[in-house]
């Protein structure tokens, strides 16, 4: 996975980066629908790029991170 | 008439969170307040502020924090408090005869989640951002408080939001007290909550000219309440929390029994926005007396509203004259105000609570700084150091409000 977006997922929920595995769903780290909307919302202000609504929310953080990565400006770095 | 006992209390103030820190800092007139610098755009000023010395991040995970105001934090801490002394954290662990569909909420909040606006202008207007965050809207919203007490606890009964500036938590305990003697509820989480310490709520406060100024003897000594060298208010934030629960129900599941919420009213001036009316709150206190079926003379002790305004502490002791006649000169009041601030919205559940403290306790909290009293506030203030009262059976907490709103409580000991 990403390691800048999953150092700014650490840094932003508090959580240690050994419990961030990619199949752990985003309830299983206590994030409800709002704390992801939260997120994204950050993640588009700070890498300035726009991430479409999702008819399916992204519900583990591999799905997040597919969902996020391919946005993200080439060569840019992430935090 | 179903009866209401008082089996849990929490407090997040100025002078100490936690119930036990709270009472000893009434009793020792221990000020909270003091002069904090805010970086205002024209200019950092200090500004008297009784401020909560507060860390949420013991309290809650980050995920949570994005979706709570602080206001939100400090009810849930003085919740947690209230129900962990009633034996209620757990759920799993109520007793069957305790429903969730039977326990509701009942907050008070005069700004509810002030900050998170006042982030979100600066946003707008100053930043000029294109968007706000997307949780604006539910950090801010009054009954967010409300709305996150239910879920930590999964109480499901009756839910509200009183905002009746500084008496919304006495009034949101009051009609608690109504839901469970009424039997809409057999259990009630009731109080309020108040974190208004940013900028554009400081600015609009300045602009009303209550505001305490810096006394000479030290900011910690600049809320005067009853005294001669008073110069008004000082706003502070904070939380209260008080488990309700019908008596016998409480008796059943061999609850501690803290106290008897006995008596509450509420009555409106129809006068004036910002001017009290001796005739409106002496109605309530009289009323509250008449709902709890006690006379003047059982009162042992008023916490009185006692912002520390002028016009506050002399409609307040002309109110008192009025509503217990020949008992007024011999009743023991206090406002506690100097130590704590005025926690507007939460100022009346925290108040509540210091006086059921003081129930228990037989010990009547003073009203600190008391050393000059204005010669128109002429009833037993208590002034600077607390007093024993054995015997202490009835209070009465008076809580009066911007808008002319005025909500008294009585509580008798259990």
């Amino acid at each position: 996975m990403n390691s800048d977006l999953i150092n700014l997922f650490a840094e932003t929920f508090g959580i240690s980066e050994e419990k961030l595995l990619p199949d752990a769903t985003l309830e299983s780290l206590g994030l409800d629908s709002l704390a992801v909307i939260e997120f994204l919302f950050q993640i588009e202000d700070k890498f300035g790029i726009q991430i479409p609504d999702q008819a399916n929310p992204p519900r583990t953080l591999a799905e997040m991170v597919q969902l996020i990565e391919p946005l993200l400006p080439a060569g840019k770095p992430a935090a | 008439m179903r009866r209401v006992a008082i089996t849990g209390l929490g407090v997040v103030s100025a002078i100490g969170s936690g119930t036990p820190v709270f009472f000893e800092s009434l009793l020792s007139s221990r000020s909270g307040i003091r002069s904090i610098d805010i970086p205002f755009p024209t200019g950092t000023e200090s500004v008297l502020a009784g401020a909560v010395d507060f860390d949420p991040d013991p309290h809650f995970p980050r995920a949570r924090l994005l979706t709570m105001d602080r206001v939100s934090q400090f009810a849930l801490v003085a919740g947690r408090e209230a129900m962990a002394q009633a034996g209620l954290s757990d759920a799993a662990a109520w007793p069957s005869s305790l429903a969730p569909e039977r326990f509701g909420v009942s907050m008070g909040t005069g700004s509810g989640g002030a900050g998170s606006t006042d982030v979100a202008y600066t946003a707008l207007l100053e930043h000029k951002v294109a968007r706000l965050r997307p949780m604006t809207v539910v950090l801010a919203m009054n009954n967010a408080i409300a709305a996150h007490v239910s879920m930590e606890f999964g109480l499901k009964g009756p839910s509200s939001t009183v905002s009746n500036a500084c008496a919304s938590s006495a009034t949101s305990i009051g009609e608690a007290f109504r839901q469970i003697r009424h039997g809409y509820a057999d259990a009630m989480l009731a109080g309020g909550s108040e974190a208004l310490l940013n900028r554009g709520t400081i600015k609009a406060w300045q602009a009303m000219h209550t505001l305490a100024k810096p006394h000479a003897d030290g900011a910690e000594t600049s809320c005067r309440p009853f005294s001669v060298d008073r110069s008004g208010l000082v706003l502070a934030e904070g939380a209260a929390m008080l488990v309700l629960e019908e008596w016998e129900s409480a008796q059943r599941r061999g609850a501690s029994i803290l106290a008897e919420l006995a008596g509450y009213a509420s009555t409106t001036d129809a006068h004036h926005l910002t001017q009290p009316e001796p005739q409106g709150q002496a109605r309530a206190m009289t009323l509250a007396l008449a709902d709890a079926r006690l006379n003047a003379s059982d009162i042992g002790y008023l916490n009185a509203h006692g912002t520390a305004t002028e016009v506050g502490d002399v409609v307040e002791t002309s109110a008192i004259k009025l509503a217990f006649q020949n008992a007024a000169s011999r009743l023991p009041v206090s406002s506690s105000k100097g130590g704590h601030g005025h926690a507007m919205g939460a100022a009346g559940a925290m108040e509540f609570i210091g006086s059921v403290m003081a129930l228990r306790a037989g010990q009547l909290p003073p009203t600190a700084f008391l050393e000059h009293p204005d010669p128109r506030c002429d009833l037993d203030y208590i002034p600077l150091v607390a007093r024993d009262c054995p015997g202490l059976r009835v209070i009465m907490s008076n809580s009066f409000a911007f808008g002319g709103s005025n909500a008294v409580l009585v509580a008798k000991a259990a």
